[in-house]
């Protein structure tokens, strides 16, 4: 049963953590892109 | 000093945050996506749970619902990686290149996952964890060749001559598929892995559960593919802009 719980674990919790990483990322970015369209110009 | 002062020296800098057309028309399809992993994932937990224990394994032969599908997103993967290299060799498009690499990573992702619910179903059935038959080392195999790849592109970094390479390098890589998949029956079932499954060969009430299992990695491999390509393209778009930023300084 152990093994069974393992590996449906390491699985899952792999998936959501790449999952959670790539979605970090993208907000991180679009959070840069919307300050920058905010930021007036400097010329 | 006005931004994108030197957009006509790269074809994204002008594109909405990076994304090409195709980026974007693909991204909007991420959140039906999403929507259909999340119920699927329900019915797929519920179906494995329900799922009659084997009765000369027993329970630990449910990993049968997570291995298999797994090493079906790798394949998958490194299908998707071909196909975006012959696509970039063929068209130039840059965002087929991303599609490249996000198939790629996310393929690995899938391996490297069968390779570690693979050793955990031997060590309760053989009683080791690893054993160098043939399907098992091919798989270890095209593990490598595709991290090989990743790590290419990582030290090489971005622009056309890495990316010509690569494309060549994914399709070359392809070979070890359909090598892996029929060397069980290439060393005459003399592997200590099972032979691959077939119509009819799964025990009765374990076939709804093997289709729920890869309905629901099939859907978690469409979400993070297609969320890994949009950071891909925003990924580059930013450095880019920093590039020019500091030229600009």
């Amino acid at each position: 049963m152990s093994y069974l719980i393992a590996a449906y674990a390491v699985t899952l919790g792999a998936l959501v953590l790449y999952g959670a990483a790539l979605m970090r990322e993208r907000g991180r970015y679009r959070a840069q892109r919307k300050s920058d369209s905010n930021r007036r110009p400097t010329n | 000093m006005t931004q994108n002062t030197n957009s006509s020296s790269h074809p994204t800098a002008s594109l909405h945050e990076g994304l090409s057309p195709l980026e974007e028309r693909v991204g909007r399809w991420r959140v039906f996506v999403g929507v259909g992993l999340a119920l699927v994932t329900i019915v797929y937990a519920w179906a494995v749970v329900q799922a009659p224990v084997d009765s000369s394994q027993g329970i630990i032969q449910k990993i049968l619902y997570v291995h298999p599908p797994l090493a079906y997103g790798a394949y998958l993967g490194f299908v998707i990686t071909a196909i975006g290299g012959f696509l970039y060799l063929w068209r130039g498009r840059e965002d087929f290149d991303r599609l490249a690499v996000s198939g790629a990573e996310v393929g690995v992702l899938f391996c490297t996952l069968m390779l570690i619910t693979g050793p955990i179903w031997a060590r309760g059935t053989w009683g080791r964890w690893w054993s160098w038959d043939p399907r098992l080392t091919v798989t270890l195999l095209l593990w490598f060749v595709y991290l090989a790849y990743l790590l290419l592109r990582s030290f090489a970094g971005p622009g056309p001559r890495t990316a010509r390479f690569a494309a060549v390098y994914s399709m070359v890589g392809l070979v070890l598929i359909p090598l892996n998949y029929y060397v069980i029956e290439i060393f005459d079932n003399r592997s200590m892995h099972p032979d691959n499954l077939e119509k009819g060969s799964l025990g009765d009430g374990m076939g709804w559960p093997f289709l729920m299992g890869n309905l629901a990695l099939g859907f978690a491999f469409v979400y993070l593919l297609l969320l890994r390509w949009d950071v891909e393209a925003r990924r580059l778009f930013e450095r880019r802009r920093e590039a020019e930023q500091d030229v600009d300084q």
